[in-house]
């Protein structure tokens, strides 16, 4: 289907000295906001808009594979589920992630894109590397979620011991009817029969879920493989599996995970009715499509925007399509799976409660309304896109440093994906299917990081990278495998070697893929806790019970939000003034606000981020303060009754 | 088994009945062995219904590389697309279930599983049906495990060796799995007061005392350091000077208490409060063995603080 070019067209070479231009345009930004994303975007845009351009037409060269058939090839699946086995082991063994489970995580990772992108076609044998990939991605997931205590990031604090559970003990959804996930509890369902059939929600949720996670990035393959030869195909599933958002949402395992699911099952089903027009794609893709707004909202907006622009594309079809237009059915079928799921999501936020009066369809779109009017600015840059270290800013050369690296994976994937959407241009498949994607990546991206710039965040753009790395992978696939028949031996040979060396390392070390334990722990935040930490939390509770919602409880961030999530307490980040004690009470320290870098923030009406390892611990919790609990990492310090210097 | 006999027999189909009616079984019944539960309720909840509906939706054979390489009407998809289908429609089943017992019975485990078992059972039934109106060539069937073998063979792969490294990793996850976890050890100190419904909260602490008076101190201690500990407890009283700064500590109370591993108490002692200045810090001091004679270094602290009067 990527057989043959049409040389006459021109428009692949145009946008490519037009992205160029703009990525030098974006590059300026650099000298008026200090973000690193300024650098990394327009760098890997630039990058694979010069290369190519450099690469010009394809020219059918065949790049010979270097690893033959032999006996090193031959071991490569066997040096995967070895070193899978060590993972498992080093990891019991640390009761946890470590820094060596991190990098032997990232050495599996190479070990399969060594196999997909240097071995020979006869060595190739995509059966078993799909089996060791999804072996991989099933097995470091599982072993990281049972192996951390309690749950890894913030929110499945409340989706599971308070959502779940609830439904369980009310035996009736009517648990969550206050919440807005009434009208989309699909992944608070499947938690519930989850902990009835494994005995704790914990397990309940990790084995449905956080199994189908994983599990559905065989749909990366499914769709990659309409476009490209299998090899590629599994160039392109390795590229999403081993990203780091998608790895983030198998280990933070919310409604967003099982909102991933299905979108992927949408971007399987959209690809199948465009490419081969086949009509059971179409029930498939209302069937996940309303799945995902029955489950998610963000999740409901993303699949939004790709039938949104799947519709605009076969709508326009008549006009830029000469020879392959869609057929009636199949132009009707995505225009009518996107009118009717857009139709059940009004319906669906019309009737879903918010923290307002207003349902959470008026109390959004008025959020919406409100950045746009008044808080979106050009580089209002504040908290951007959801990579990044997440901590304060940091001076040291590290905490500069650490954020390139993070997205040095991110820039790769970009790359990839630039040059394949370029040379998608090229290729043979059908029209609508080709802009489709290439719209589609490119909208996401632009709602990701292009409102970011504006300080729009009110959409959690964070959340939809991990969904915007599907059509990237695939597109990226496209570019790698145009790569290997244009360019010169050498030039692909380095191309591949970084790919198979640098995306598994960075994409494994970024803040996102090491919630649990993040692989540079002066500079990024950990969103999972000790046994202690969280015994601190059971005993607190119990002893100083959260009586009622508007009952404080100051922590660190991200300390607070399990008192917060699943004390009950108004959790609250502790807010220092210029000098003395924190303006709460009662207050819990942790020794992990010494040495990792926590946050806590200036009192008064605009606070400031402060990392944790500045602040004397002796000024948060004061000497002269009662201390009424305390194990080898936790303390909670109450001010006494007579004092009356702040609020509580 | 040859292609044709499992074509005839939907070997696949009898496997998920079979796995199916099992698990529904073991799940409904009384407690079972952890591992069983495990690969029982991953079986029903992420495998068998939605492999049941695929096995109904696509009964026709997958043809090779999941590409359509003819015009034919056959209903087909590649194994990867059907494995991901598979869980995606078990999830799918499993959220129904769960809405259907919401709004009948309520969301209970044995009404739950039946009706999961019920449903992978009745579509695993028309599945088989309809697989059987095709011509056994086209039926659908698993990629038998000789031709991955033979796959693995034919692209100089190493079949015996990758057997045994999987054999090597199922045993090292079982290891770790059952493998009883040592945990991290610690100790819990809680100071507590009696709150006006007789619980011990941390809360509620006296404010003042009169010269010479006692207190009430209430200490609750968790033993979770994986052995036996002989907690020495010293109660002092440390004055708080009009700077702020604290005075020498005055011992007012020692008791030591032994705990189990997993052993949990609740020690109400009283303090005599010396006449030391108008503000006074009354400080548990907990040691993990014999307190040292300078009371320095204490394993934990708690404390509060009372007015003299």
């Amino acid at each position: 289907m990527f057989g043959r070019v049409t040389t006459s067209d021109p428009l692949d070479v145009t946008i490519a000295k037009l992205s160029l231009l703009l990525s030098v345009l974006l590059f300026g930004l650099r000298f008026l906001a200090n973000e690193e994303l300024l650098v990394i975007v327009p760098g890997a845009i630039a990058l694979a808009s010069a290369g190519y351009l450099f690469v010009g037409t394809d020219r059918r060269r065949a790049f010979e594979f270097p690893l033959t058939t032999g006996r090193i090839v031959g071991y490569l699946p066997v040096a995967v589920v070895l070193v899978l086995a060590i993972f498992v082991l080093r990891t019991g063994l640390e009761g946890g992630r470590a820094a060596p489970s991190i990098a032997l995580y990232a050495v599996l990772g190479t070990l399969i894109l060594v196999q997909i992108l240097l071995v020979d076609e006869d060595g190739l044998s995509p059966g078993v590397i799909l089996g060791e990939l999804f072996l991989v991605a099933v097995v470091v997931r599982l072993t990281t979620l049972f192996l951390t205590p309690g749950f890894i990031g913030v929110d499945i604090w409340t989706h599971v011991p308070v959502f779940v559970d609830g439904i369980v003990e009310a035996e009736s959804l009517s648990a969550i009817s206050q919440s807005k996930y009434s009208m989309a509890p699909l992944y608070h369902a499947i938690g519930a029969i989850g902990t009835l059939v494994f005995g704790t929600p914990r397990a309940g949720i990790y084995l449905t879920v956080g199994l189908l996670v994983p599990l559905a990035g065989l749909f990366v393959y499914g769709t990659a493989v309409t476009f490209v030869p299998a090899r590629w195909a599994l160039l392109a599933t390795a590229l999403f599996v081993l990203a780091d958002e998608v790895f983030r949402w198998g280990l933070h395992v919310i409604p967003t995970s099982l909102g991933l699911v299905f979108f992927l099952g949408a971007l399987y089903a959209l690809t199948k009715l465009l490419v081969a027009e086949e009509r059971w794609a179409l029930l498939l893709l209302v069937t996940a499509s309303l799945a995902t707004v029955f489950t998610h909202q963000v999740s409901t907006a993303i699949v939004l925007v790709l039938l949104g622009t799947a519709s605009i594309v076969v709508l326009l079809a008549p006009i830029f399509a000469d020879h392959d237009k869609p057929s009636r059915k199949t132009a009707a079928g995505v225009v009518g799976t996107f009118l009717l799921t857009l139709v059940v999501t009004a319906v669906s936020w019309v009737n879903t409660p918010w923290y307002g009066e207003d349902p959470f369809l008026w109390e959004i779109v008025g959020t919406l309304q409100t950045v746009l009017l008044t808080e979106a600015g050009f580089l209002n840059l504040a908290g951007s896109a959801g990579g990044g270290s997440g901590a304060a800013e940091t001076a040291t050369l590290a905490g500069q440093v650490v954020p390139y690296v993070e997205w040095l994976g991110f820039a790769i994937l970009l790359a990839a994906a630039v040059i394949g959407g370029l040379a998608t241009l090229r290729m043979e498949a059908p029209t609508v299917a080709r802009w489709t994607y290439v719209f589609a990546a490119g909208l996401l991206f632009v709602i990701v990081f292009g409102f970011s710039i504006f300080g729009i965040r009110a959409i959690l753009p964070g959340r939809w990278i991990g969904f915007m790395y599907a059509p990237f992978a695939i597109l990226g696939a496209v570019g790698l495998s145009y790569l290997a028949r244009s360019s010169s031996r050498r030039v692909v040979l380095a191309v591949f070697l970084i790919l198979a060396l640098g995306y598994p390392g960075t994409m494994a070390v970024a803040d996102k893929a090491t919630l649990d334990s993040p692989a540079f722990p002066e500079e990024q935040l950990r969103y999972a806790y000790s046994e202690t930490e969280l015994a601190g939390v059971e005993t607190i509770t119990s002893i100083y019970p959260a009586t009622a919602a508007e009952r404080v409880m100051a922590s660190d961030h991200p300390y607070k939000t399990v008192y917060g999530r699943y004390g009950g307490y108004t959790g609250q980040v502790i807010a220092l003034p210029e000098t003395g004690p924190p303006v709460q009470s009662p207050v819990v320290i942790r020794n992990y606000q010494t040495s990792g870098p926590a946050l806590f923030e200036t009192a008064g009406s605009e606070p400031q981020v402060i990392s944790s390892p500045g602040v004397d611990p002796a000024r948060v919790c004061p000497a002269d303060w009662n201390h009424v609990y305390t194990n080898e990492e936790v303390t909670m310090c109450t001010r006494p009754t007579g004092d009356t210097e702040g609020s509580e | 088994m040859s292609d044709r006999s499992t074509s005839r027999m939907g070997g696949d189909l009898g496997l998920l009945a079979v796995g199916t009616i099992l698990a529904g079984a073991l799940l409904a019944g009384p407690d079972i062995w952890r591992p069983l539960e495990i690969v029982a309720g991953v079986g029903l909840l992420v495998v068998f219904p939605g492999y049941a509906l695929v096995s109904l939706s696509f009964p026709a054979r997958p043809n090779s590389g999941g590409r359509s390489q003819d015009s034919s009407p056959k209903l087909t998809v590649g194994w990867p697309a059907r494995i991901g289908l598979t869980v995606l429609l078990s999830g799918l089943v499993v959220a129904v279930t769960a809405l259907v017992l919401s709004w009948t019975v309520g969301i209970r485990l044995v009404p739950a599983v039946s009706l999961i078992t019920g449903t992978s059972l009745i579509v695993t039934g028309l599945a088989l049906v309809r697989r059987r109106q095709l011509p056994p060539k086209e039926r659908v069937q698993l990629p038998p495990i000789a031709d991955t073998v033979r796959g693995i063979r034919t692209s100089k792969g190493r079949p015996a060796a990758l057997m045994l490294a999987l054999v090597v990793l199922a045993a090292t996850v079982v290891v770790v799995g059952v493998a009883p976890v040592g945990g991290e050890s610690y100790t819990e100190v809680s100071l507590l007061s009696e709150s006006e419904n007789g619980a011990l909260v941390a809360e509620g602490y006296p404010e003042t005392v009169s010269t010479g008076g006692s207190i009430p101190v209430t200490v609750e201690l968790k033993n979770h350091e994986f052995r036996t500990v002989e907690y020495d407890l010293v109660t002092v009283a440390e004055p708080i000077n009009a700077d702020g700064s604290v005075g020498d500590p005055i011992r007012v109370d020692t008791f030591e208490r032994e705990l189990a591993h997993g052993e949990e108490l609740v020690v109400e002692r009283s303090a005599s409060v010396p006449d030391r200045g108008d503000q006074v810090r009354i400080s548990v001091l907990v040691f993990e063995g014999e307190a040292t004679e300078s009371l320095a270094d204490p394993d934990h602290r708690v404390q509060f603080l009372v007015t003299v009067t």
